[in-house]
């Protein structure tokens, strides 16, 4: 279980800028947005729209950043049990010759007889294949895909968070509307 | 809902989440109008600068306005939380759904192929290639595979009861609180 302190550094560690909760509007807007006059009034309130509309804008920036990444990582971790099977299959099969039909391109399969032995290439990307045990392969293929996943749930983690504070920004947002919408009305009482 | 006339004079703010995350729903603190579909940071922009408060003299204000405090701050955020949630376990089920109903066509074909012959060669995808098989060894890797799916399934729509659950308890406290202050739904 993560204790709140290392929580708190994770999250320190993303770089999102917190959104504080308000707890009293008045005094909010007169601690950061008092403006020359003696009292705040709309003015206060529509910079401090503006600064919250700012910052919500910040939130969507990190938010597009984060969907990529999650995207990105949600279409790697298939790929990779994908292939884990496939070494799987031929692990089960050593030492025997299994036919298949091999891809080409898109559309186009040619028929190939492998013969199973214990080394298998994996590409690594970069225009580069090494050659692996088979045991070898499966512990790499085991690992990274263990590590997509551990990814997969901080982007997640992230994003959770991320939320928390647009959420906290709208409803501050919708707030400080309120609030000076009641204010004009107190004052427009006889 | 109604959609109102655009009257300047009428304030509205509609805070939306965006659909992408979160399907669609809306935080209204005031009175509303469905703004159309008009990005929300657009609205807010537009509407910031096309008002002047000042001159507005009989706008309509919001009947009562109940404070928002921390803790339903708190309620909101994990209600938003568990939309977005709700949105992924459902894309999750519907594929799932998909493959599973799939393989149960694959295997009956591969059992009508099998009252003919045991031995047919049968082509079964894993990665890219496919490899040959009899239909007897067919058979236990379409079981297998099968069983997988239907235990994540499983998984994900246990997920989906307990997040509603969650949404509905929530939804429950803050009309409770806001009436129709607040918006839940997904639109």
């Amino acid at each position: 279980m993560v204790t709140a302190e290392e929580m708190k550094a994770k999250i320190e560690s993303w770089g999102i800028p917190p959104s504080d909760f308000i707890e009293d509007v008045g005094k909010y807007l007169s601690e950061k947005f008092k403006g020359d006059g003696p009292e705040v009034g709309t003015d206060s309130a529509e910079a401090a729209l503006r600064k919250l509309d700012e910052l919500l804008q910040k939130y969507k920036m990190f938010e597009a950043g984060l969907a990529e990444k999650k995207r990105r990582l949600e279409g790697q971790i298939p790929e990779i049990s994908q292939t884990l099977d496939a070494i799987n299959h031929l692990k089960k099969n050593s030492g025997n010759t299994i036919d298949t039909s091999f891809q080409l391109s898109d559309a186009v399969f040619a028929k190939a007889k492998v013969d199973c032995g214990d080394k298998v290439m994996l590409w690594l990307g970069a225009n580069v294949m090494l050659e692996y045990d088979i045991d070898e392969a499966q512990t790499l293929l085991g690992k990274n895909k263990t590590n997509a996943i551990s990814s997969l749930e901080e982007v997640k983690m992230q994003i959770a968070y991320l939320r928390d504070q647009m959420t906290t920004t709208e409803v501050s947002m919708a707030r400080v509307y309120n609030w000076d919408v009641n204010r004009r009305k107190a004052e427009n009482k006889p | 809902m109604t959609e109102k006339p655009e009257n300047p004079n009428f304030l509205q703010l509609k805070i939306m989440t965006r659909k992408s995350f979160s399907g669609m729903f809306n935080f209204l603190f005031c009175s509303w109008v469905p703004l159309s579909k008009t990005p929300p940071s657009y609205i807010m922009l537009k509407w910031i600068s096309s008002h002047n408060f000042r001159s507005s003299k009989n706008m309509p204000m919001p009947t009562d306005n109940i404070e928002v405090l921390r803790e339903d701050q708190e309620k909101i955020n994990k209600f938003s939380r568990l939309n977005g949630q709700l949105s992924e376990v459902e894309q999750m089920i519907e594929s799932r759904t998909k493959i599973v109903k799939d393989i149960a066509d694959a295997n009956e074909i591969v059992e009508e192929l099998q009252i003919t012959d045991d031995e047919a060669p049968v082509h079964f995808k894993i990665g890219e290639c496919f490899f040959l098989q009899s239909c007897e060894n067919m058979g236990d890797l379409i079981v297998s595979e099968q069983e997988n799916l239907k235990a994540e399934l499983k998984k994900y729509e246990l997920q989906k009861k307990s997040i509603v659950d969650d949404m509905n308890g929530l939804k429950k406290q803050l009309y409770a609180k806001f009436g129709d202050q607040i918006h839940l739904e997904r639109e």
